[in-house]
């Protein structure tokens, strides 16, 4: 056969030869292809990518960069797949590749424009900061430490970025070195100028009973019934019991007595929120230190009076377990559970969250209708428990049910990590992802806690949204909410709507009245909708059903308690912190037998051994998670101060929670992974070593200890406080000197410890859709 | 869980080498990402080198007037490599862009990729048939063989 070369006369070799490649790839049986392309890029990923893709073109080059390498990344390997099978990806996919091509190349271009804007402004910023007289005032010194701060902390994450930018592009830039040696010495200089303990000796011991002195009328008699009373109210509180009616109200009782109420009462009534008492306090500390703690003491026993006498009368009207497990510390805020449904409900009251309603109601009343968490400090949320769902061996093992166990999983991870998006940045949560998901080494483990990252992200945007539609249409300015509610109605879906969207949040945050009015009223609406699955999940016998109403509950309840003020997201740092750290302790408090100190400590540590041992490595997750985004919190909330004293002491309760959970993790993992988990350093450290470290922080953020209050009174004891923190943070950690180095410090550890633990049991959140149902196709 | 299914979970999972010499020696990570760029390089000229060749075999298929000989220009010889040079560049890629204990197992994933893929090239009877063109100066699958070889080496911690 002839094959008719038309340029070149074809050797017989050359004839043999491509008759053995038609043979060999099957010309005429339609074979020559090698099958049919395959992409991997399904819609949906296509989709995600495009959304991610159009927020990402709206951030800043320098943030830009490191998503938009990764979804170019991403296009690149599906059209390598395709073509490499002989076949190609579908038009739209090669467009919006192109799209991405270009977008990073354009950006890549303009790199080092950029950054010399960035330098210019950084060196701008620098020059404008307060001058630095060696005879400067305390106050001069405070406004140039503050100012420091902040343009280090700006310059230092600007010029990280950027570096990586110029990185990409393979090029340097001197004048980037130049400001970021400037920031460094400026951080020096910020070293020297942040107060120094005036006394060297550690801090002392505070009297142990931490809830301020009763004063007033009561008898030596009364005062010790008075305690018995609140001891056995918050033992049954502690064991999840219903307290005793007459024993509440004794204790009321005896506060009223105790105290000036109707005076008490007034100056709620003028001061309007907690925070303006405390503000109160702290002007009179200056004036008058013991007229000061008198106030505050008769504050503190006035919210208690009135919290605890409102919902001992709700408990008589409706039978109910509540309890409260936080700490008597004048400075804690006092959080309430409501644990069941009414046992008397009634046609309007039949759940949980009716009873937080009505006790919000009845304690904002006499105060104008501010809500009780701006008042007393005191949060409710309502905690009554689905019954856990008892299985067979048989149905134990049936996939539609531990697909339905693994969709909960899944729908509490979510939970946990809205929490840390809560509180990042949109490019830091993108940037932690990311190098997160490095350290996954299954491809389809990494597909899945790629979804669980992405879908807490989406969720947080939309109940920001929500947040936002609620404080409008709440507006009782008739004006002002018809036209709050026009501007959110306007913003568009796209990528710079979000933004806007973001913006409208935060500024709403600052409105703590108006924000936490809006969150208690949608929680307890969403609420609505997690009693009345729970309502199907009770009447619902089958166990596949009842598995998936589960399921379902788990997530919206997680959803729900996005909206309660300063709750936990999930389930794990519920059971680690609350029922296995605080509960045992008042449990053993409470149960009546006589201990040493030293037995009550054991016999508390025992008790939490043995919750924390029921736990799993998912839940504990949960917790580490929660806890690094409850540190964020602190860090950002105090980032306002010039020095980082307050926040290292404030969030020093959430590092020793994460050490902590980070310990209880590792025996949980597959025996033969703990070596590698226990090797995870934070800066260089040991977690355990960081737990033990931080006790001396966390003991005076708790007044356990303290230190003698000398002529500055409250104000000088709190300086101490602020300079021991920083000299103790600088032991734990020598180049942790800001509050966002501890940051980083903690994010860095957080990555490393989610990535290890996910390798490990991202095997039991994945549903049966996750798992790929039909083997994989035998490669040609 | 038995003791080898256990080690097995750990260095499949965790990447981590349980018991023996392995788990004695620490894992140089640095070190092995020198090695890893090196051999990447030189797996990426030969591949460079077998494209060129591919290339000649496509233009002397084209010369003919045979369409099933220019099908196989324009899309068998482009899918030659199928699917195992596709897990290959993917578990590179993987490797190239992870950290920590991940690193090792995506270096095994690498490894057992480019065994399979050399496997099948020097016993693939496509690539056989493309090696026996009489001009052949770069022979596809010894050269892609060795290249293979030497690439799982250089990743085998």
């Amino acid at each position: 056969m002839s094959h008719a070369a038309t340029k070149e006369t074809v050797s017989p070799a050359e004839e043999a030869w491509y008759e053995t490649m038609k043979q060999a790839f099957g010309a005429g049986k339609g074979t020559t292809t090698g099958g049919p392309p395959a992409h991997g890029l399904t819609d949906r990923r296509l989709a995600t990518l495009r959304q991610t893709f159009d927020y990402v073109r709206t951030q800043s080059p320098e943030t830009a960069i490191r998503p938009l390498q990764n979804i170019a990344s991403e296009l690149a390997v599906g059209e390598l797949v395709a073509t490499e099978s002989g076949g190609k990806v579908p038009p739209d996919a090669a467009a919006f590749k192109r799209e991405v091509d270009t977008e990073l190349a354009g950006l890549k271009s303009k790199a080092a424009g950029i950054v010399a804007g960035h330098v210019s402004a950084w060196q701008t910023g620098i020059d404008q900061l307060p001058a630095a007289r060696t005879d400067a005032t305390p106050r001069e010194k405070s406004a140039r430490a503050l100012a420091i701060q902040k343009l280090v902390a700006t310059i230092e994450s600007g010029v990280a970025r950027d570096a990586y930018m110029l990185q990409q592009v393979g090029a340097t830039s001197d004048a980037l070195d130049v400001v970021a040696a400037m920031a460094a010495s400026l951080k020096e200089e910020y070293k020297s100028l942040v107060p120094k303990r005036t006394t060297s000796a550690p801090p002392t011991k505070l009297p142990a009973a931490t809830k301020p002195q009763i004063k007033g009328n009561l008898t030596d008699e009364q005062r010790q019934q008075l305690d018995n009373s609140m001891k056995a109210t918050q033992a049954l509180m502690g064991a999840d019991k219903k307290t005793d009616t007459p024993e509440v109200d004794k204790e009321v009782e005896l506060i009223g007595q105790g105290i000036n109420a109707a005076r008490a009462k007034e100056a709620m009534k003028r001061l309007k929120t907690w925070v303006a008492v405390k503000e109160e306090y702290r002007e009179m500390a200056k004036r008058d230190t013991d007229a000061a703690k008198a106030f505050m003491a008769e504050m503190w026993w006035f919210r208690r009076m009135t919290v605890d006498g409102t919902m001992n009368e709700l408990q008589k009207k409706f039978d109910f377990i509540w309890g409260s497990v936080g700490s008597d510390n004048p400075e804690s805020d006092y959080d309430l559970t409501i644990r069941t449904h009414p046992a008397k409900p009634t046609d309007k009251v039949r759940w949980d969250y009716q009873i937080v309603q009505i006790a919000n109601e009845e304690l904002s009343k006499d105060y104008g209708g501010a809500p009780p968490g701006i008042l007393f400090d005191c949060n409710l949320y309502a905690e009554a428990i689905a019954a856990p769902q008892e299985l067979t061996e048989e149905q134990k093992r049936d996939p539609a049910i531990t697909a339905m166990g693994a969709m909960k999983e899944q729908g509490q991870d979510v939970g946990a990590l809205m929490k840390l998006r809560r509180f990042m940045e949109w490019d830091e949560y993108e940037e932690y992802k990311i190098e997160m998901l490095k350290g996954i080494a299954d491809p389809e483990d990494r597909a899945l806690v790629l979804r669980q990252f992405e879908e807490a992200d989406s969720l947080y945007f939309i109940a920001r949204a929500e947040q936002l539609r609620k404080a409008a249409e709440q507006n009782p300015d008739e004006d002002q909410r018809k036209k709050e509610l026009a501007e959110l109605a306007a913003i568009p879906m796209t990528p710079e709507g979000q933004k806007k969207l973001a913006a409208m949040a935060e500024h709403l945050e600052h409105d703590d009245a108006r924000s936490m009015a809006a969150n208690n009223a949608i929680y307890v609406e969403k609420l609505t909708g997690v009693r009345e699955l729970e309502d199907q999940y009770n009447r619902a016998t089958d166990p596949k059903e009842k598995a998936g109403l589960l399921a379902r509950l788990k997530s919206l309840q997680a959803d729900a308690t996005f909206f309660a003020a300063e709750a936990y997201h999930s389930e794990g740092p519920l059971q680690h912190v609350v029922k296995a750290g605080q509960s045992s302790r008042l449990e053993v408090e409470g149960d009546g037998k006589t201990y040493t100190a030293e037995e009550k400590a054991r016999a508390i540590e025992a008790k939490k051994q043995e919750k924390l041992a029921a736990l799993s490595a998912n839940q504990m997750l949960q917790s580490f998670n929660e806890n690094l985004g409850d540190l964020l919190k602190d860090l950002r909330h105090y980032a306002s101060e010039p020095f980082p004293g307050l926040g290292f002491y404030r969030s020093s309760k959430y590092i020793e929670r994460l050490c902590d959970a980070a310990a209880v993790i590792a025996p949980k993992l597959p025996e033969t992974v703990q070596g590698p988990f226990r090797a995870l350093k934070i800066g260089g450290k040991a977690p355990a070593d960081v737990q033990r470290a931080v006790a001396g922080l966390v003991d005076i953020r708790g007044e356990k200890t303290g230190f003698a209050e000398g002529p500055g009174g409250p104000a000088g004891s709190e300086q101490e406080k602020q300079a021991y923190a920083i000299e103790e943070m600088a032991k734990i950690f020598p180049g942790v000197v800001t509050l966002p180095d501890l940051g980083k410090v903690l994010t860095m550890f957080g990555r490393q410890v989610n990535a290890l633990v996910r390798n490990a049991i991202t095997a039991g959140m994945k549903a049966q859709d996750d798992n790929p149902y039909f083997p994989k196709p035998t490669a040609t | 869980m038995a003791g080898d299914a256990r080690t097995d979970w750990v260095l499949r999972v965790l990447g981590v080498q349980v018991g023996g010499a392995a788990a004695a020696r620490p894992f140089d990570e640095a070190a092995f990402r020198r090695k890893f760029a090196k051999a990447l390089q030189s797996w990426r000229d030969t591949s460079e080198e077998v494209e060129a060749q591919l290339n000649v075999l496509r233009q002397a298929l084209l010369k003919t007037t045979d369409k099933d000989l220019h099908k196989i220009a324009e899309v068998g010889l482009n899918g030659l490599t199928g699917t195992r040079k596709v897990g290959l560049q993917t578990a590179l890629r993987e490797l190239a862009g992870a950290s920590g204990p991940a690193v090792i197992t995506l270096a095994q994933k690498a490894v057992s990729a480019a065994q399979e893929y050399r496997g099948w090239v020097e016993s693939n009877e496509k690539v056989k048939a493309c090696d026996a063109y009489p001009h052949i100066t770069t022979p596809i699958g010894p050269t892609l063989g060795r290249a293979l070889g030497e690439l799982a080496d250089a990743l085998t911690i």
